[in-house]
């Protein structure tokens, strides 16, 4: 019989603003990762980011990003390295948010991360390639903003693929 | 399963309300996974043809490099039922740090980066081949694919049609140039309707 392959590990919902959600403790049981934020930011806009880690968040510059972004009929990409993964602009109307960790617990490889963001109220659409220089097992994810908070009532959902 | 949230910066000590977890009502099933061992497998062929009426969609989710030598990327390309690329046409917008769109023949859905950016990064892709046993329409086929290489880098978000409505009883990916290298990986999905 065949197996579903999607498994539910945890999901948050925001009983207030908070400026970081983390999941920690992530089992190594599973092929991949996939993200699900939904919400938005208590004020303006701001950019929703993530970070990786074994045992303890990787604060470091070994995040490469490259993206192309379209926002109200302009459209921009860059590719570069920072200490996150920057995936894009939520604003305080609305925000959704999927990621997709590829590989996330092997040792012989880096880490390949997969975004698609947007936000209607921002009015811009993103589509990320990211990678962790790292060949260590994730089993710590952190979600945060540039410089703002997630309202409540924002949800973060984490999920395990199988394969 | 260990799951935990950090609690909110703010002093009043609220932690999260709800947190869930366990298997959800999903429809989406593991069908195959290949690993590759080697730097000598130029393909993988996956067989669906059993598969008409029981999945509705099918969906490909693979990391993978090649060995070829150099910097850039080879594509990987999908075959169905071992039709040639003259029968399928490809759109693309994609960006290596800036924007371009391209159209032409061709059944291109992944790259395998070349051995300058080493063995350790892979283009991760996810590609849906939406209705491939409905025998009254062509297949279409989307994939979002990309990664941030030391020498390569690139995110891409693409479209392939295939004219023909024949159901598809067999997928093949494989690497335009050379071979996939070791430790590439293709898991193929099925999702009910």
């Amino acid at each position: 019989m065949a197996l579903q392959s999607i498994t539910a590990l945890a999901t948050v919902t925001l009983q207030v603003a908070t400026s970081e959600v983390t999941f920690s403790g992530i089992p190594n049981t599973y092929r991949d990762l996939i993200l699900v934020a939904s919400g938005k930011f208590t004020s303006s806009n701001s950019l929703i980011r993530i970070r990786l880690g074994n045992n303890s968040v990787d604060t470091a510059s070994n995040y490469y990003t490259t993206y192309a972004s379209g926002t109200n009929g302009s459209i921009s990409s860059e590719s570069y390295n920072e200490n996150y993964m920057t995936g894009g602009r939520w604003d305080n109307v609305s925000g959704m948010y999927t990621a997709q960790l590829l590989d996330y617990s092997s040792t012989d490889k880096h880490k390949t991360v997969l975004v698609r963001v947007g936000s209607a109220g921002y009015g811009s659409a993103q589509m990320n390639s990211h990678r962790w220089a790292s060949t260590s097992a994730v089993n710590i994810l952190q979600v945060i903003s540039s410089d703002n908070t997630f309202t409540s009532g924002s949800t973060f959902s984490l999920y395990g693929r199988i394969a | 399963m260990i799951k935990s949230a950090s609690q909110s910066s703010l002093t009043n000590n609220i932690k999260y309300r709800s947190m869930a977890a366990g298997v959800v009502p999903s429809n989406e099933y593991l069908i195959q996974t290949s690993l590759i061992q080697n730097n000598t497998t130029a393909f993988v062929d996956f067989d669906v043809s059993s598969f008409a009426g029981v999945y509705k969609h099918l969906k490909l989710v693979t990391a993978t490099r090649g060995t070829s030598s150099g910097t850039a990327a080879d594509e990987v390309l999908i075959t169905f039922n071992g039709q040639s690329s003259t029968y399928y046409t490809h759109r693309m917008a994609s960006s290596s740090g800036s924007v371009s769109s391209s159209a032409f023949s061709g059944n291109y859905v992944s790259q395998n980066p070349r051995t300058s950016s080493g063995t350790l990064f892979f283009v991760g892709a996810e590609i849906d081949i939406l209705d491939p046993f409905n025998p009254n329409k062509n297949t279409t086929v989307r994939s979002l694919f990309g990664g941030s290489g030391s020498s390569h880098n690139t995110i891409v978000f693409n479209s392939v049609g295939w004219f023909s409505t024949a159901i598809i009883t067999n997928i093949r990916l494989s690497a335009e140039a050379n071979y996939f290298g070791q430790g590439t990986r293709l898991s193929l999905y099925g999702v009910t309707a």
